[in-house]
């Protein structure tokens, strides 16, 4: 996939960027949970963190723009 | 918390990580499918809900984890001080407490956790900074406490035995014991050998 093709998908469907950051948060967090490496508790807690909550900000802003569009707020 | 519990919330957290991955990847899947059916409830509990779960279960079992003598000695500049604590020869005043069994787990976070309100997320945040440093500055000096080592740590167990107060050099220096003008390893140290 291209970076055009991305942003445009990512236009189009914003709840696709949560999902990606969501989908690798979680996978650092299960492989720093099943590792248990210092480096990767390093890791863990500062991208990690920040991934996940990255894609909450974005999940959550997808929702809200959805709901202003269907007037629902 | 015991051990056996960071084992059970290591499962709580690995499961509902797997289950978390599992649901966004379907539902992406189905999305993507039926653009017109996107399954509004499932990605909400997906994306909204279950990972917010997975990282407190997660940070639990991480921060707890943390606390193990096994995490301290990963560095190998902490080895000597780890393995010293089960050294039988060693008369360091760490490893009796070890060796007869007065701390019974987590013996390095019992000692140098520091017992004040917000002490336990300092020390985790200096825990970090250790791990920063470990791999940033390639250095193999012995490591040196920040501050003092304060008798608060130490009073945090010994002030609840009774015989504590029963010792004269105790009762007599209470007051520069309570504001650490005289350091308990003054007459109880060294803590871990010299070298």
């Amino acid at each position: 996939m291209d970076l055009p093709t991305l942003k445009n998908r990512i236009k189009k469907h914003p709840i696709f960027l949560a999902e990606i950051l969501m989908i690798a948060g979680l996978l650092l967090a299960l492989i720093t949970l099943l590792a248990s490496l210092p480096i990767l508790y390093l890791v863990f807690f500062s991208v990690g963190h920040v991934m996940i909550i990255a894609g909450l900000f974005f999940y959550f802003r997808a929702v809200w723009k959805d709901l202003k569009k269907h007037k629902v707020l | 918390m015991e051990n056996h519990d960071i084992n059970i919330f290591w499962w709580i957290s690995i499961s509902l990580c797997l289950a978390t991955i599992a649901t966004i990847v379907i539902t992406g899947i189905q999305g993507r499918r039926q653009p017109n059916q996107i399954p509004k409830k499932t990605l909400f509990f997906a994306i909204g809900l279950l990972p917010l779960s997975v990282l407190y279960f997660s940070d639990i079992t991480i921060l707890q984890s943390m606390k193990d003598e096994q995490f301290c000695n990963s560095c190998h500049v902490m080895q000597p001080f780890v393995d010293g604590l089960y050294d039988e020869e060693s008369e360091g005043l760490a490893a009796q407490h070890v060796q007869h069994i007065r701390i019974r787990e987590n013996p390095c976070y019992t000692c140098h956790s520091d017992y004040q309100i917000l002490g336990g997320v300092r020390d985790k945040i200096r825990g970090l900074r250790h791990m920063l440093a470990f791999y940033i500055k390639d250095e193999n000096e012995r490591p040196e406490l920040y501050d003092p080592y304060p008798n608060e740590n130490c009073f945090s167990c010994h002030m609840e035995s009774s015989t504590f107060m029963e010792i004269e050099d105790h009762a007599d220096n209470i007051e520069e014991l309570m504001t650490d003008d005289v350091s308990c390893l003054e007459c109880h140290g060294p803590s871990h050998p010299e070298e």
